[in-house]
């Protein structure tokens, strides 16, 4: 097995001239280029999630996490949920697992220290908080603008839509199909652990 | 948002509209050091890539050229419509089926052609693709594929190479760079261990242009599987 970024091209691997493969394609078909591309663009995140569980044991969820997500690339389907909700139920496990496996119990800042199940929830709360907050950043612009105005400057939708200019009709859609794709991410982010 | 607003919402909603709810969410941004690239690469079994070294060169053409490397690295080639790119010459190839009857007719002539040869091995019934007017031949020996392409003074000019294909279904799903193979002469490929012919088992020689892009060009001129 080899990685090595942008050197692999160099060796004579590539892709045919006109074809750009998205990262799911990669995925499913093994190229090993992949995972340094999911590094750069979803390391910063698990390090993130890391950071808020276990502190300066973050980087080790780092890497549990990516060398998971190679060894389990077969599992990837992208009919079940985006490459985000996918790496998100990896992240779930392998925190849930290194906090458990643990013996430094005072970095779990719940009360509930030495209950195990208390772990769980302690995870998901995090995970789902950004699994949300990535799906909110992917929504496109206009219904991202609605669901914020909505619930972060708790607008009525008769206020966003006079300030929007935007049909009422409108704006009861924006915030309700907003809704319903952050909650399929996060279903599926759930679903996938 | 008023509670007028709220209530269905809440009914179907509750739980996202909760974690909305705890404000603008941020997104980290401190990103992982490159250690923590090398511990993946590490873990995963290739510390000296990890680490931007050269790899070790498993497959070695006897024809001096530059040979690729290849150490087990599966990507994706495109499905069946690949960019053509320069069209050839002698027009573009054939449609499926034309291709196959005339691979057909090849590959009775090619068996014709070497059935008194006893040499051990596997060989690939080649045939050729579009109109290309060459042929050749694909010897698999132990780990060592020799190649030839021929077909006189039309061919020459060109730059031709050799990959092996991993193709199910109709559908390219992997492609390994040999090397390359010069008109009238043979070049012998040692395939490495981690090569694996059950998959990759078809031999595929393509014209590569002088562009200084490695990957396949598309434009294959040869064609056939390994069989015993």
């Amino acid at each position: 097995m080899s990685f090595g970024g942008p050197g692999a091209r160099e060796r004579g691997f590539g892709y045919p001239r006109g074809v750009v493969p998205t990262l799911e394609d990669r995925l499913v078909i093994g190229d090993e280029t992949v995972l340094r591309e999911l590094f750069e663009q979803f390391g910063s995140l698990v390090l993130g999630v890391g950071r808020r569980l276990v502190g300066d044991e973050a980087e080790t969820l780092v890497r549990r996490v990516f060398v998971a997500a190679w060894r389990d690339r077969e599992r990837f389907n992208p009919s079940r949920g985006s490459l985000v909700a996918w790496l998100s139920g990896i992240t779930r496990r392998e925190a849930v697992d290194q906090l458990r496996s643990s013996d430094r119990r005072s970095m779990v800042p719940s009360a509930e220290v030495g209950e195990l199940e208390a772990v769980q929830p302690m995870v998901d709360r995090v995970v789902d908080r950004l699994v949300v907050a990535l799906a909110l950043d992917a929504l496109p612009p206009s219904r991202r603008e609605v669901v914020a105005l909505c619930f972060f400057d708790d607008l009525s939708h008769a206020e966003i839509a006079q300030r929007l200019d935007l049909p009422l009709g409108t704006v009861k859609s924006h915030v309700r199909r907003g809704l319903e794709t952050l909650q399929r991410e996060l279903e599926d982010s759930r679903a996938l652990v | 948002m008023p509670s007028s607003d709220n209530d269905d919402l809440a009914n179907d909603f509750g739980e996202v509209i909760a974690l909305l709810r705890q404000g603008p969410p941020q997104v980290p941004s401190e990103r992982p050091r490159d250690e923590v690239w090398v511990a993946i690469a590490t873990e995963l079994g290739q510390p000296a890539l990890a680490l931007g070294m050269a790899d070790p060169d498993p497959i070695r053409s006897n024809g001096g050229g530059d040979a690729r490397s290849d150490d087990g690295v599966d990507f994706w080639a495109a499905p069946p419509s690949w960019d053509q790119g320069r069209p050839p010459w002698w027009g573009r190839p054939l449609a499926l089926g034309a291709a196959i009857a005339v691979g057909l007719l090849l590959v009775v002539l090619l068996v014709l052609a070497v059935r008194g040869d006893a040499s051990v091995g596997r060989r690939a019934d080649v045939s050729a693709l579009g109109e290309w007017p060459g042929d050749g031949t694909a010897v698999l020996n132990g780990r060592e594929l020799t190649v030839s392409i021929d077909g006189g003074t039309d061919l020459l000019g060109e730059h031709y190479e050799v990959w092996l294909l991993d193709i199910d279904g109709g559908e390219v799903l992997g492609v390994r760079s040999l090397g390359p193979v010069e008109v009238g002469d043979d070049a012998t490929f040692v395939l490495a261990d981690n090569v694996d012919l059950d998959r990759f088992d078809v031999v595929d020689v393509s014209i590569e242009p002088d562009d200084g892009d490695p990957a396949h060009s598309g434009q294959s001129v040869l064609r056939g599987e390994l069989v015993s």
